[in-house]
């Protein structure tokens, strides 16, 4: 897979930063080790550990903040696997900083266990120099004893003189400076060694002053830029027993004693080292505690990054499993997991995407079964659909499963297959095929693995006749289902009675037609010859009975003739002709005899017919004339005829107010001799129905109280019959 | 990408914030640098102020002598792809010291050993502040027809300080009560 080059980017210095945190803070953890090893390095070293603790601490730090980032907002969005990468990174983290912060704290402990020498050297210090003050005491006091001596020689000596004297009196004392004020502090006299004596003398300073003029003695170990530290001894001085003494007072500077001054340095000295040691050991706990601080940051984060990482690692392969189990349950299966390790986790994610590759293959067999069973359902309907038999099928709850287009037709009834609604609660709402589910009702209960039975029906194109064959479904012993196969058998019931019909009045016309001729020969002879030898009375009765043999044997004729029309079965003259024309002469011959009981309505313009114009007419004539009949004999009916065009179809209707036709009749009207005449041959509508359909025609009959109505349709073009 | 941004700047501000705290503020600052110029001579007077902060007071007080150097280097100007060939050059160093046991605080010349003790260490620094005629350049080392320049800088010296003290000074960024260094100051001679 090719990544785009922002993405290889970020990859690269995803990488090239990696590199560069994991080598500083190794360079980082080695300083820190060897410096700690030899502090005397540390100086040398710091710099480099400040740069690489600080390169390893940031990129450390910013990974982590990215990766604690990444994860809270994969957290808040609710992303799969965040609440789990949440709760390792915690423990991972918890485990991690657990050891970490207990070693910490232990090692402080240990860091701020310093050498405690400190009061030791205060005490120690404190001791010296109350030693060194009791021998400067000591010196002190003799010095201040010697300078009393020289109170009655400076406190009278002329002002002239002090110089002099002063100069003297240091020499044999030793000091580095005696200088002789008034008790005002005024300059009178100087001595010096540590400066040259001014233009304009110095004062005593006041506070000298003021402690002398109090009667005290003032004595102070001050610095000296040069002599370090220098005496400071000031007495009053008063001649008491000379009249010419006046008050004045003596300050004297002196050198700290040379045995004095070499303990103090070598005290100083001891003092100093002392607090060396004590300070650089507090500085070794200084940088010990920076190194222990960032070796501690060190370990810390490089061990909540291994946390991270760690989780990361365990969580990333659980992250894509239920990526892969989502993709599963929207039924994605051609998306198999990348292989991360050969661990656990690896062989675990090996194993799904073994599964989801069995459940691909599953998946696509089951899809081509579903197809093929798609297929062999479509290809079944298109079978059941093109069969002329009827197909109902009944699962073993004896609920419809399937019923083809023949069946509806046959049944006249549009009937769905609804799940989980039995045939018997179908045929409540379709009457229609109650007699069919009474049949499969009492079958199904007699345990019959097959059976056949002829059932009629009574739909709304009369009574039909169906051949039932049924037969159960059953699967590995099991019963599954039944399907029931019919046919409608009317039309070849009909065809059959026709033939059979046909066969008898071919027979009966011949076998009677042929003795009829004779025997009206003969009635008539037997009258002409024996009617002029007989006497009034038996020529009447002769005439009578000839007359009757003669009339009855016409009526046989006309019932043989009949029989042979219906029997006869002339070839059909197909000629094209105008319907209209038509259906005005067979009206216009009945409405010369009976003017006011025909009526003829055509609506709209008839397209033109094709078929035999003769039997046509004699459709009409039989039709028209049972209307003119259909009230009895005593009465002449109305006939309406009204003729349209419907589509490629001449509809006529010849609708009479005759007393109508009993239903019982009227479902086998078609049937020879069925008649409402007393004098019919019942073969009238036979003949009818034959011609149309030979016409490929249909015909109906609607009857009610009023009347009776036949309507008939007939193609435009005509099709031979096969 | 921009919060990652914020964080990294918000890091750098405490990072910064942090090292500049004016609490633990020194520096050593060249002031009144000048060249004097006599008939043969070229004088290099300059003044340094010197700011300890507490770690500093602290680590002398406890023992650790510090050494400032005062370093004055003349260098003839090169194009700027070469490196400043040096003329002359001379340090001037001081040992400031303290002895508890007497307070006072000890400055020693290491040029002439000369040596005070003060009361103060204000005063200490004071003494090291002035350089008169710190430096004294021959015109006869110079040429009319190239420039020159003289770099003085005053700083303390690193390598005399105890190892465990050093890494303060090697970090001045991390430590600036440390950063004891003026850094160099340039004066050009005016022929």
């Amino acid at each position: 897979m090719r990544q785009r080059p922002s993405g290889l980017m970020r990859r690269t210095v995803a990488i090239a930063t990696a590199i560069v945190g994991t080598l500083s803070t190794a360079i980082a953890f080695i300083l820190l080790a060897v410096s700690i090893h030899d502090p005397d390095t540390i100086g040398a070293l710091f710099p480099y550990i400040v740069f690489t603790s600080t390169v390893g601490l940031l990129i450390l730090f910013s990974t982590i903040s990215l990766n604690l980032y990444r994860l809270v907002r994969k957290f808040l969005a609710g992303e799969s696997g965040a609440q789990l990468h949440f709760r390792f990174v915690g423990i991972f983290v918890s485990l991690a900083l657990i050891p970490i912060l207990v070693i910490s704290l232990f090692t402080t402990q240990i860091l701020q266990q310093q050498d405690r020498g400190e009061e030791e050297i205060a005490y120690a210090l404190e001791g010296s120099r109350a030693l060194y003050k009791t021998a400067l005491n000591e010196k002190k006091k003799r010095i201040i004893d010697n300078l009393y001596k020289l109170e009655s020689t400076l406190s009278s000596a002329p002002h002239n003189m002090v110089d002099l004297l002063l100069e003297e009196a240091r020499e044999e004392n030793g000091a580095v400076e005696f200088a002789l004020y008034d008790f005002s502090g005024s300059q009178i006299g100087i001595s010096s060694m540590l400066s040259e004596p001014g233009l304009i003398p110095k004062p005593l300073g006041t506070l000298v002053v003021n402690q002398i003029q109090q009667g005290l003695e003032y004595h102070k170990v001050e610095g000296h830029e040069d002599l370090d530290q220098i005496l400071h001894i000031a007495i009053p001085i008063h001649n008491y027993y000379s009249e010419r003494g006046e008050r004045r007072i003596l300050s004297t500077y002196y050198t700290i004693p040379k045995q004095l001054q070499t303990g103090k340095e070598k005290i100083s000295d001891a003092v100093m080292r002392n607090k060396k040691r004590l300070y650089l050991e507090s500085q070794r706990g200084t940088v010990h505690n920076i190194a222990f601080v960032l070796l501690l940051l060190l370990s810390l984060l490089s061990a909540l990054w291994f946390a991270f990482y760690s989780t990361r690692r365990l969580t990333d392969p659980i992250h894509e499993l239920a990526k892969g189990t989502r993709s599963v349950a929207a039924g994605i299966y051609n998306q198999p997991i990348p292989h991360i390790s050969n661990d656990d986790l690896g062989f675990l994610v090996q194993s799904f995407n073994d599964m989801i590759l069995n459940l691909d293959h599953t998946h696509k067999n089951l899809q081509q079964s579903q197809q093929l069973i798609e297929h062999q359902n479509t290809r079944l309907e298109g079978i059941l659909s093109h069969l002329s038999s009827g197909v109902i099928v009944l699962d073993s709850q004896r609920r419809l499963e399937r019923i083809n287009t023949a069946a509806c037709t046959i049944l006249d009834s549009k009937i769905t297959p609804t799940p989980g609604i039995p045939l018997g609660v179908i045929a409540q709402h379709h009457p229609h095929i109650m007699p069919l589910a009474n049949s499969l009702q009492s079958h199904i209960q007699s345990s019959k693995r097959e059976w056949s039975e002829s059932l009629t029906i009574t739909t709304s194109h009369g009574i039909r006749h169906l051949f039932c064959r049924g037969s159960c479904l059953i699967e590995k012993g099991q019963l599954k289902g039944f399907v029931v196969v019919f046919d409608d058998v009317t039309e070849l019931i009909s065809a059959q009675k026709n033939a059979a019909w046909s066969e008898v009045a071919r027979r009966l016309a011949h076998e009677i037609k042929n003795p009829l001729t004779p025997i009206q020969l003969s009635a008539d002879r037997l009258r002409h010859r024996y009617l002029p030898k007989m006497s009034e009375d038996e020529g009447a009765v002769l005439d009578r009975a000839t007359n009757t043999i003669v009339q009855q044997v016409d009526t046989m004729k006309r019932m043989v003739q009949a029989f042979s029309d219906y029997a006869r079965a002339p070839k059909l003259q197909i000629t094209t002709f105008t319907p209209a024309t038509i259906l005005e002469e067979v009206a216009e011959l009945y409405q010369a005899q009976h003017p006011d009981h025909i009526k003829l309505q055509i609506e709209g313009p008839l397209p033109n017919l094709e078929g035999d114009v003769d039997r046509l007419r004699q459709i009409l004539n039989n039709l028209i004339k049972n209307g003119l009949e259909s009230c009895g004999e005593s009465d002449v009916a109305d006939v309406t005829i009204t003729a349209k065009a419907v589509e490629n179809t001449l509809q006529i209707k010849i609708c009479d107010n005759g007393l109508g036709i009993d239903s019982e009749l009227k479902a086998q009207i078609f049937e020879p001799y069925a008649t409402t005449k007393p004098k019919g041959t019942g073969l009238g509508l036979a003949i009818v129905k034959r011609m149309i359909d030979e016409h490929n025609g249909e015909i109906s009959l609607t009857s009610s109280g009023q009347g009776s109505c036949f309507e008939l349709t007939l193609p435009n073009q005509h099709e031979a019959q096969g | 990408m921009r919060s990652e941004l914020s964080l990294l700047s918000l890091l750098l501000t405490i990072t910064l914030l942090w090292t500049t705290s004016p609490d633990t503020y020194a520096e050593i600052v060249v002031t009144h640098p000048e060249i004097r110029e006599t008939t043969d001579h070229y004088m290099v007077n300059a003044e340094f102020s010197y700011t300890m902060g507490k770690s500093v007071v602290d680590a002398l007080k406890n023992g650790i002598p510090l050494i400032f150097v005062a370093e004055y280097i003349v260098e003839e100007v090169a194009p700027f792809w070469a490196t400043n060939p040096v003329i002359q050059q001379r340090e001037h160093s001081f040992v400031l010291s303290y002895r508890e046991f007497t307070n006072r605080y000890y400055l020693i010349s290491l040029d002439n050993n000369s040596h005070g003790a003060y009361g103060t260490i204000e005063e200490a620094l004071n003494k090291m502040m002035v350089r008169h005629d710190a430096m004294i350049i021959d015109k006869s080392l110079l040429s009319d027809d190239k420039s020159y320049l003289v770099k003085m800088r005053s700083s303390i010296d690193s390598k005399a300080l105890p190892g465990l003290i050093r890494p303060y000074v090697y970090t001045p960024y991390l430590w600036p009560e440390w950063k004891l260094d003026s850094g160099w100051h340039t004066i050009k001679i005016e022929q």
